[in-house]
């Protein structure tokens, strides 16, 4: 009896000591702030902070919620007020890029997760010499459809170009399905889905050097017809019935619901929204990359970072990268897992990748072109009066009226920038 | 004798002076600070280009409110900001004094279970409120439209946050609703006191009740009327966080934007600061006529 109550107590001094955090880690003290932009999963900081108490007992690890529209409005004032937070949700935008310059973000350079981080997005994430990002994951957007109203609809393979796009769309609507949900009142996925695909299939492919012109000169939006072309691509398919009624006040949630509820057959979604989308409706979900090329012409595809990771240079900024590898290096499936999200790192440990939305990446790789986000390559100014004016188009304004507003705005901008 | 008298009078009054001054010095200290210099900080920095703390900037003259004048989408948010006004200070005010009343003629019991319930959505945030609305106006899954259509009115379910047409009316309902139990109670005060004798007098005279609201009630009320025409005026004016929700960011289109949207959209979305400025001084230039004007009809109507 004796020896067997020692080999217990043995037994648990043993699992204990694995269980409970190393010598060194529990001596680690201070404190640290995590200020998160996950309006789709906030369990992801809980689990954590719950997993670094665990680890570093005597580190106290804040976290916050951004809310509103988007996470550039929580973080300006932040900033502004020299309130940098340790850890952060941040953007591939011409506002991160201003607090890089203005030396408010902490170069990463010598972080485990960056050193894991794959080139292209190791690329995306450097700016002016800076390495100022983890990314979040490697993000397109792509169309979820419903595989039961395909096959209703006689449709046998996922369209290759807008026109079969648009006979599919036709098909869908002659046996009763509506075609399309769309995000007419969430202006920030006009600019990701269509507005993105636009601008890699029709203006990208005329001036290659679309962005450096806009950033540099006054730019008239009129000459290059690639713009016109994008908005009457959406107008198109308004004009002609394939959006879901209603669609002007469909925002990010209702949208994803009215998919899965199988109100329309299809759902301009982007890869971050995989875990609620796929097979979550009673059929089964299916992927194709948004033929947005004309008939004859290659599909440029949009091939992107998610929102990332940076850590601010505010002095504590060294518990900041240990914080910042911990979620990134050591559990990045903590994140991963629930969003189903395409991994940026080289290796996948943990990581559970929808076999889908593998295949559909797969399929992106195989386009030599690429381009990113609408938002993230026009000027702030432009990209944002050019995303709501696309909502626009859908209750007062026609595409040719759009295009002078967008010059007005960029060069309003441009003169006073 | 008497020159003497007023020296003293005159010296007692001048210290006095001087220390009720120093009294006000810290007061007027912070409220100069906090408001007076911001004041002038925007006015001034509405004519650069600033982008916030730390950036250098320059001066660019009128070239903000060139930007904003020639383009049609501010006229559009200009007009959205008065219709909102317009419907939001007219039918806040009525239905707070007809609550009002109606309170102080249902008796203390039951009229205060009402003042709690209506002063209810005043505790909650607005932000809250915004998204709740939000739902229940959902087009497609909304409590209105899915009511609508389990009565066979699917003719009567309307897109209510998508329709240009629609956005501004619902804008200003919804914080009508949000607010009425605080104007509410503000007129409930001025109800109950007014004197009885008023309407004892009015009722021999023959009377009748809309006569004795219209000639009693209505007048006695006239400094509360004052006092909520102007409060829901200037809160309107800046209401940011409600219009937003519900709008989700003031679409469709501009459709939903007001100048208070517009300045958050000029700092937070497109980072031109110097021209969110300039919106923020039309709107304060706004709000002093609009305050003038109001405060000159209605006190005059309080002297009459």
């Amino acid at each position: 009896m004796k020896r067997i109550l020692v080999l217990l107590l043995v037994l648990s001094v043993g699992i204990s000591a694995f269980a409970a955090p190393s010598a060194a880690d529990a001596a680690l003290k201070g404190d640290l702030s995590i200020f998160a932009w996950l309006p789709d999963n906030p369990d992801i900081v809980v689990n954590w902070v719950d997993a670094f108490k665990a680890r570093y007992p005597n580190v106290t690890l804040n976290s916050q919620m951004m809310t509103g529209q988007n996470l550039t409005e929580n973080l300006q004032p932040r900033f502004a007020s020299g309130n940098i937070p340790d850890v952060f949700s941040f953007e591939l935008d011409p506002f991160s890029h201003s607090q890089v310059d203005a030396g408010k973000i902490a170069d990463i350079g010598d972080t485990k997760a960056w050193a894991e981080m794959v080139p292209a997005m190791q690329a995306s994430w450097t700016y002016n010499k800076v390495k100022y990002g983890i990314s979040g994951g490697i993000a397109t957007t792509l169309i979820y459809y419903n595989m039961d109203y395909f096959k209703k609809a006689g449709i046998a393979a996922p369209p290759k170009n807008w026109d079969e796009f648009l006979a599919a769309c036709e098909k869908l609507k002659k046996v009763g399905i509506a075609p399309l949900v769309w995000y007419g009142g969430f202006p920030n996925m006009l600019s990701n889905g269509p507005l993105s695909w636009g601008l890699a299939n029709y203006v990208y492919p005329n001036e290659p050097g679309v962005v450096k012109n806009m950033d540099t000169t006054k730019y008239d939006f009129s000459k290059n017809k690639g713009w016109l072309e994008t908005y009457q691509k959406m107008d198109i398919l308004n004009k002609k019935g394939y959006l879901m009624k209603g669609f002007t006040s469909t925002d990010y949630a209702a949208g994803q619901d009215l998919f899965n509820a199988g109100d329309a057959a299809m759902l301009f979604a982007g890869t971050w929204q995989a875990a609620y989308l796929i097979d979550k409706g009673s059929f089964q979900t299916g992927l194709f990359l948004p033929p947005w090329n004309n008939k004859g012409k290659e599909l440029v595809v949009v091939n992107a970072s998610e929102t990332g990771w940076a850590v601010g240079k505010n002095g504590n900024e060294k518990l900041g990268k240990l914080l910042l590898d911990f979620m990134f290096y050591d559990n990045f499936n903590i994140y991963q897992n629930p969003r189903g999200s395409v991994s940026p790192f080289k290796s996948t440990k943990g990581n559970v990748l929808n076999g889908k939305l593998g295949t559909a990446m797969v399929e992106l790789n195989k386009y030599p072109k690429f381009v990113d986000l609408w938002g993230r390559l026009l000027p702030t100014p432009a990209a944002t009066e050019s995303t709501t004016l696309a909502q626009s188009i859908y209750i007062d304004k026609t595409p040719e009226a759009v295009i002078p507003l967008i010059t007005k705005a960029q060069n309003d901008w441009f003169a006073t920038k | 004798m008497r020159k003497k008298e007023l020296r003293i009078y005159s010296t007692f009054t001048d210290r006095w002076a001087t220390q009720g001054f120093l009294f006000m010095l810290p007061a007027l200290f912070f409220v100069t600070l906090f408001i007076v210099v911001p004041v002038f900080l925007n006015v001034f920095l509405a004519f650069t280009n600033y982008k916030g703390f730390g950036v250098p900037y320059r001066f660019i003259g009128l070239m903000n409110f060139q930007s904003l004048v020639t383009d049609a989408s501010f006229w559009l948010v200009l007009g959205n900001t008065f219709r909102l006004l317009l419907i939001y200070v007219v039918v806040l005010n009525v239905v707070a004094i007809f609550l009002a009343i109606l309170i102080v003629d249902v008796g203390a019991r039951f009229g205060n279970f009402v003042k709690a319930l209506l002063y209810f959505p005043c505790l909650l945030a607005p932000i809250v409120v915004g998204f709740v609305w939000r739902l229940i106006l959902n087009y497609n899954r909304g409590l209105v439209n899915s009511t609508l259509r389990s009565f066979g009115l699917d003719g009567l379910a309307q897109n209510w946050l998508g329709e240009p047409a629609l956005i501004i009316p619902i804008i200003s309902l919804v914080i009508v609703w949000f607010a009425t139990g605080y104007y509410t109670i503000i007129y409930y005060a001025g109800v109950m006191a007014i004197s009885p004798e008023y309407y004892e007098v009015a009722t021999l005279e023959g009377a009748n009740g809309i006569q004795k609201f219209r000639y009693v009630t209505l007048p006695m009320l006239a400094p509360a009327i004052t006092i909520n025409v102007v409060l829901s005026t200037m809160g309107v004016l800046g209401a940011y966080d409600l219009p937003t929700a519900i709008s989700a960011g003031g679409g469709p289109g501009y459709h939903g934007t007001t100048l208070a949207l517009l300045v958050i959209r000029y700092v937070y979305d497109t980072y031109q600061e110097g021209k969110a400025l300039a919106v923020a001084v039309i709107m304060s230039l706004i709000a002093v006529v609009l305050a003038y004007f109001e405060l000159k009809i209605l006190i005059k109507r309080e002297e009459h």
